[in-house]
Parts: C-alpha cells; structure tokens; sequence
C-alpha cells in the first residue's frame, strides 16, 4: 500500500519479502498445500502494485492496453498454479530422498537464476 | 531509444533468490513454490522482451495562423515490432495551448500504423519548432522500458492577431506614386482644393460655372492628387517589461503588423526597422508580398540583450527614405532606442512615437519601491517633454487600451502642432 500510494516501485519487493517470511513462520510438519494460493497471491498482489503505480492519471489510456495486462496477470497466475503444482508434486515424492537430492535442487536454483542473468543480458545488449 | 530494466525485473529476481536460499536452508519446498512464479514471470518477460522500433511523422494544419486560432497536430506512428504499451506524450511549446489529452498510452502490433490528432489553440504569435515527443515502451510483463525522444518534426508560424486601427497617421509629406493619401500640393485628383482663373490650357470640365457665373469670368477649380506615401515602422526590441505571459514586446509587434497592414492596402510603401540586440531592416515595399516579408521578419522578432551602442549610423540609407513618416513602436526603456529616435528627428525625418508603455508590467511595490516608482515615473515625463519640445508625438499605449486612442492622441498633437 506505501509503494502504491508513495508511487515508489522500490517498496513493493519489501513488502511481498515480508508477507512471504510471514508465510515461512507459521510453516509446520509436513507439506503446506496452501503454498499455492499463496505464492499466486503474492504474484497477482505484486502485479497490481507495479500496475497501479505505472498508472499515470495523465496518460489516456486504451482499453487494449489494460486488457492485455489484465490477460497477461491472469496468464501469470494460472501458470503459477500449475508449476507450483508440478513443484509440490515433486516435492512430496522426493521427502527423504536425504542430502543428494538437496545437492540437486540447490543446483537447479543457482541453474534458474544464472539463466535470468544470462536472458537479462542477451536482451540487454540486443 | 534507451533500453534499461524496469525495477520489477531485479525485485523479482531478488525474490526467487531469497526465496530460493530460504528453502534450501529451511528445508522448505513450500519456499520454493513461493519463487516459482517470479521465477515464470522473469523468464517469461525476458524472452518475450523486443526491442521497440517506431517510425513517426507529425503534420500541422494549418502551418500559419493567427493568435487565438486553433491548430490540429496530426501524429503518425508506425511500430516496426509489436510493442505491449506505448506511452506518447506530445510537449507544446510555450505559446500553444492544448485542447485536449496530449498523452496517450496504446498498444501496436507489428507494422500497425495509428494517428494521433491533438488540437491546441494558439495564444502567442511566433515560430515554433513542434515535434518534441517523448515515447515510452514496455516489454510484455514490463521486464524492460525503453524511453526516447523525437524533437522538431514540423514548424508552425503564427502571426500576431491585428489590433482594430480606423484611421491612420498622415503623413507631413506624400511620395510620387499614385495611393490614398491626399496630397498638400495641387494638382490632377478629385479631393477639392482651390479655385483660380482659367488660364489657356485647362480642362472645360474643371470650369467651376458658379464661381464663373458670379464672377463674369471663367474660373477653375483646383484639386490635391492622392499620392501614396513612405512609412517606416521602428519596433524597438532592445528590451521588454513583462508580466506573466504578455509583455510590451507582444504588444508592439501586434500594433507595428496592424499598421502594416494598413498602411500596405492604402498603397503605400511600409518598411520595418528591427531596432535591438538584433538589428533587422526590410526596404519600403507594397503589396502582399511585402505584408508577408514583414510578418515573417516580426515572427523573428525577440529580446537579445546586447550591451553593444548601436545609433541610426548603422542603418543602411535605403531603409529611411527622405519624408518618409516614421512611427516608432517602443517603451522608452533603452537610451539607445530613445537616443536613436531624437537623432532620427535632429535628422528631419516626420516621427511619431507610440509608447508602449511598461507602466501596467511593473507594479509600483511599497515604502522605497513605490518611491522608486515615483521617480521612474517623473523621468518618463520628462523624456516625453524632451520629445514633445522636439516636435516629435509621443503618445502613451497602455495593455487593453485600443490603438486607435494613441493614435488619436498623436494625430491631435500633430494637429496643433502644425497651427502653431
């Protein structure tokens, strides 16, 4: 809410860090099938907040313009919804599999982000 | 245009990371569901992602209008690459006025082609370089923002709304050439002037029957020809008193395109004296050519401070023709304007000074100001007495006022001044 009224895009990643840390603190024994209405709440309230703060009240804006974005969040989280599906599903069948298959998943998230880095920067210099 | 990474793409990417470690080191899958759509969303934006390519065109119409008209500026925009948001902002200069939303945000498929209209009214004469249009784009799911600018697409020229003048200064003297002005001298016209013998050689028609019927002897009646005249316009634009967006420079402008315009549909021959930091001369003409020249040669007209002395030495001698009427349009700020037009009398030139006059510019303020005022006040007097004592009209024209009363004025100066 700071960051939609303040219009500082800069607030938003704060906040949703410490709704998500919330989520983690009341995390118990056993696998939370809730973590997917909740990581899709994160994403649809992250994208209205960007949404809302780009809004400039000068600008006229075309109805096609706030179609699409409303079809693109849309798209986002039911995507999210699936792959945190797939994510959970996996999850569940690998609980015990013991310190290989963490070695993995902590390969899997340092493969994720240098694969951003590396879209970041082709794109960045196209 | 400048391509750089919206602020979204590095919170999301903070947050998968956190996310990411939190789960590894707590143990928790349900952190790492919590990454995955930000993970998607970057992934996603960035390979989208395309650079923005548009083309655009800008027209006005009309590209010459007066002050108060409305003008329409047509904006043409063909997208290269598709682009998802497209923000236009069209920036007017000082002077337009827009009438409507000058920013838009629209979204352009690859090789769409869309028109922008934007009306805007015109409130100060001058030329403007229009065009300056900032453009931002946005990548689908705003990973990336492009921002650029395009500046001077298309000029408009808008010319100073004429001030309402119903009769005009005469001149002390008329030129050779045929026009509307009355001569003092005798001769060929139809404005009645005298009557004299008849003499072998004149016209039966120009025989004044009652005159000869009383008389017993034939007597003629004598007419002054219409001839035109020289006017030379002298706008000072050494410097201004402003307030706001008027300014005795906006003023003079108008009242010297007003007079021209007159002066030229009478016939007579009107030249323009650009006299400041700039100096700008046009030779006498007449017609509609010459009404263009000077109103484009006014459009250019602006205060540059200058500290250079510049007198009437440096006018060429084809802009001040002998017995041309002068009409001087000017504030009476700059001893070089005021000391121009005093030689321009020690000269013998038939001058006549409009002061535009900077009173309704400068409020008059408290304690030592209004003191100061005062004083500012006393010297203009005597500047105008010092000008009267030459012979020359000055006569005060104050913002809202017509022209026609200072006109009026130096024409009742120049009246009785021609009895004594």
């Amino acid at each position: 809410m700071a960051g939609i009224v303040l219009r500082r895009p800069a607030v938003v990643p704060w906040s949703l860090f410490g709704a998500g840390g919330l989520y983690a603190a009341t995390l118990r024994d056993g696998l939370d099938g809730w973590s997917l209405g909740v990581a899709a709440g994160l994403l649809l309230a992250a994208e209205l907040a960007y949404w809302a703060i780009e809004r400039d009240p000068l600008l006229r804006e075309e109805p096609a313009v706030a179609l699409r974005r409303g079809a693109s969040i849309a798209a986002l989280v039911a995507a999210t919804l699936a792959a945190g599906l797939v994510v959970l599903t996996t999850a569940g069948f690998a609980v015990g599999a013991g310190l290989a298959l963490a070695a993995a998943g902590a390969a899997a998230a340092v493969g994720l982000l240098l694969l951003i880095a590396r879209l970041a920067s082709a794109t960045s210099s196209s | 245009m400048t391509r750089f990474a919206a602020p979204k793409l590095g919170a999301y990417t903070g947050l998968v990371a956190a996310a990411l470690l939190a789960a590894l080191v707590l143990r928790r899958p349900e952190l790492a569901v919590l990454a995955a759509p930000f993970a998607l969303a970057v992934a996603a934006g960035l390979a989208l992602s395309e650079r923005a390519e548009v083309r655009l065109a800008l027209a006005v119409t009309p590209a010459r209008a007066l002050e108060g008209e409305e003008v329409e500026l047509r904006l043409d925009i063909v997208a290269e690459t598709p682009i998802e948001r497209l923000d236009v902002l069209i920036e007017l200069p000082p002077g337009l006025a827009a009438l409507g939303p000058a920013a838009v945000s629209l979204r352009l498929a690859r090789g769409e082609r869309r028109q922008l209209a934007l009306r805007a009214r015109t409130e100060r004469w001058g030329g403007y370089a229009l065009g300056r249009i900032d453009l931002r784009a946005r990548s689908p799911l705003g990973m990336h923002v492009e921002e650029g600018r395009a500046t001077e697409l298309a000029s408009l020229r808008v010319y100073p709304r004429e001030e309402e003048v119903r009769r005009l200064l005469a001149p002390l003297e008329t030129q050779l050439s045929s026009g509307n002005e009355v001569a003092r001298a005798k001769g060929d016209g139809i404005e009645f002037a005298d009557i004299r013998q008849f003499v072998a050689g004149d016209r039966i028609r120009r025989i004044n029957w009652r005159a000869s019927a009383r008389r017993s002897e034939l007597w003629v009646n004598e007419t002054h020809p219409e001839r035109n005249t020289d006017v030379i316009l002298f706008l000072d634009s050494f410097t201004e008193a402003s307030r706001g967006d008027r300014s005795t420079l906006d003023l003079a402008v108008r009242a010297t395109a007003s007079l021209a315009e007159r002066y030229l549909a009478r016939r007579d021959r009107v030249g323009l004296i650009g006299f400041g930091g700039v100096l700008r001369w046009l030779l006498p003409g007449m017609g509609r050519v010459q009404a263009y020249r000077i109103a484009d040669a006014l459009l250019d007209t602006e205060i540059v401070f200058s500290y250079a002395w510049k007198d009437v030495e440096v006018l060429p001698r084809r802009t001040l023709p002998p017995q041309a009427l002068v009409i001087a349009l000017s504030p009476l700020l700059d001893e070089r304007a005021v000391g121009a037009l005093l030689d321009l009398r020690a000269r013998g030139f038939d001058l006549a000074v409009v002061d535009v006059s900077p009173l309704p510019f400068t409020p008059p303020g408290t304690g030592l100001d209004a003191t100061a005022y005062a004083l500012w006040q006393l010297r203009r007097d005597a500047l105008r007495y010092r000008y009267e004592r030459a012979g020359v009209a000055v006569a005060e024209w104050r913002d809202g006022e017509p022209l026609q009363v200072a006109i009026e004025e130096v024409r009742s100066f120049r009246r009785h001044a021609a009895r004594r």
